[in-house]
């Protein structure tokens, strides 16, 4: 359950609290597509899917969201620098919650400064469009990048999110996956520290668009199988407002999870939401 | 002076999949706040007279925030300091 607490707080600084509950969202999703919208045998695989991670590639824009309503919400993302056109395929037949980003995993990508001003500029195009008020923001960066510190902006400055967020974002996204040099399984309550830390810091969501490891040697897939449940059961427990499974086979263009005690561990995890 | 009063809290659904908007209404009061009508009487040379009232207020400012286990940010939608205070976010 969410406990919400109310405060009320006088002129002479009098305070009262009170509060209420409701059952918490429950994270899942289907595997991630590499795709500008879900694809139908998502759902068949995933019936319940709640959350799905749309890719716009460079050149495209922000494509009209075809996901039937109330299927599940859709995270959009896009390359391009917003403008009015380029966004208006999206926002004008927009009729439902979406997350929306400029540039997901920017690190390393461009200077700093033109990544917050385009995300900015975003928001701002967003926001004055009479459908706005269904986008909510949201940035993702790379567990890996935050984690290793390993990446600078093109103009200097470190691909630290601190340096990258802006302040009307309103969801903290990371994509999780294998370190360069697995060893095992990682803890999820580790796996996922940056991603909660930053949630509490920041005072908003945090989602997982995509949540992936590698096969390791000796492991037949029901150690791997496991680890996605447990890193599903970690994030409902901690409020995650959504996650993608995400196979990283790296070159095949195709992210869904394909070996069968994963696909079956995560088809369990949508299936209890 | 004494503690401003959270009567209620009510949510707009029982539960939400993820990504709804919620919608959550706090109604309060201030045990110290009074109100007073006045009246007015105009008297004229004949004795006629007329009377008007009005009535005012005097209570504290109530701020009121909502927040949840959840990290999520809630959104004042309604008139500040007015009891039912209006919030939404998402799940």
């Amino acid at each position: 359950m969410t406990t919400l607490t109310a405060t009320a707080t006088d002129a002479e600084g009098h305070i009262s609290s009170a509060t209420a509950t409701f059952p918490t969202p429950a994270a899942g999703v289907s595997g991630t597509l590499f795709g500008v919208d879900l694809n139908p045998l998502d759902l068949t695989v995933y019936p319940k899917c709640a959350y799905c991670r749309l890719y716009n590639p460079p050149g495209t824009g922000a494509k009209k969201i075809a996901t039937p309503k109330s299927v599940a919400l859709p995270h959009v993302s896009q390359k391009d620098t917003p403008t009015v056109a380029n966004l208006a395929p999206m926002l004008d037949p927009l009729d439902r919650p979406i997350l929306w980003e400029f540039h997901h995993e920017p690190e390393g990508d461009m200077a700093a400064a033109d990544y917050v001003a385009q995300t900015k500029a975003g928001h701002q195009l967003i926001r004055s469009h009479p459908n706005g008020h269904f986008v909510r923001f949201a940035q993702t960066f790379t567990r890996y990048a935050q984690v290793h510190h390993n990446k600078v902006m093109s103009d200097g400055v470190k691909a630290d999110w601190q340096n990258l967020w802006v302040a009307d974002t309103q969801v903290f996204g990371l994509d999780c996956e294998f370190d360069s040099a697995p060893s095992g399984y990682p803890d999820p309550q580790m796996f996922f520290s940056v991603a909660v830390a930053a949630s509490k810091t920041l005072g908003v969501p945090f989602v997982i668009p995509e949540l992936g490891w590698h096969l390791l040697a000796g492991d037949d897939g029901t150690g791997l199988a496991a680890w996605y449940t447990a890193c599903a059961n970690y994030l409902r427990s901690v409020g995650c407002l959504a996650v993608a499974a995400y196979e990283s086979l790296g070159t095949t263009g195709d992210y869904r999870l394909a070996g069968t005690p994963s696909r079956t561990a995560w088809q369990s995890a949508v299936a209890a939401q | 002076m004494a503690n401003p009063v959270i009567d209620s809290i009510t949510l707009d659904k029982a539960s939400y999949p993820v990504g709804a908007k919620i919608t959550a209404t706090v109604a309060f009061h201030d045990p110290d706040a009074k109100s007073w009508t006045i009246t007015g009487t105009a008297t004229d040379p004949e004795g006629n007279k007329v009377n008007a009232t009005a009535t005012f207020a005097v209570n504290d400012a109530v701020t009121v925030a909502l927040a949840d286990d959840g990290n999520r940010v809630w959104t004042l939608q309604s008139l500040p300091g007015v009891s039912p205070a209006v919030f939404t976010s998402i799940a």
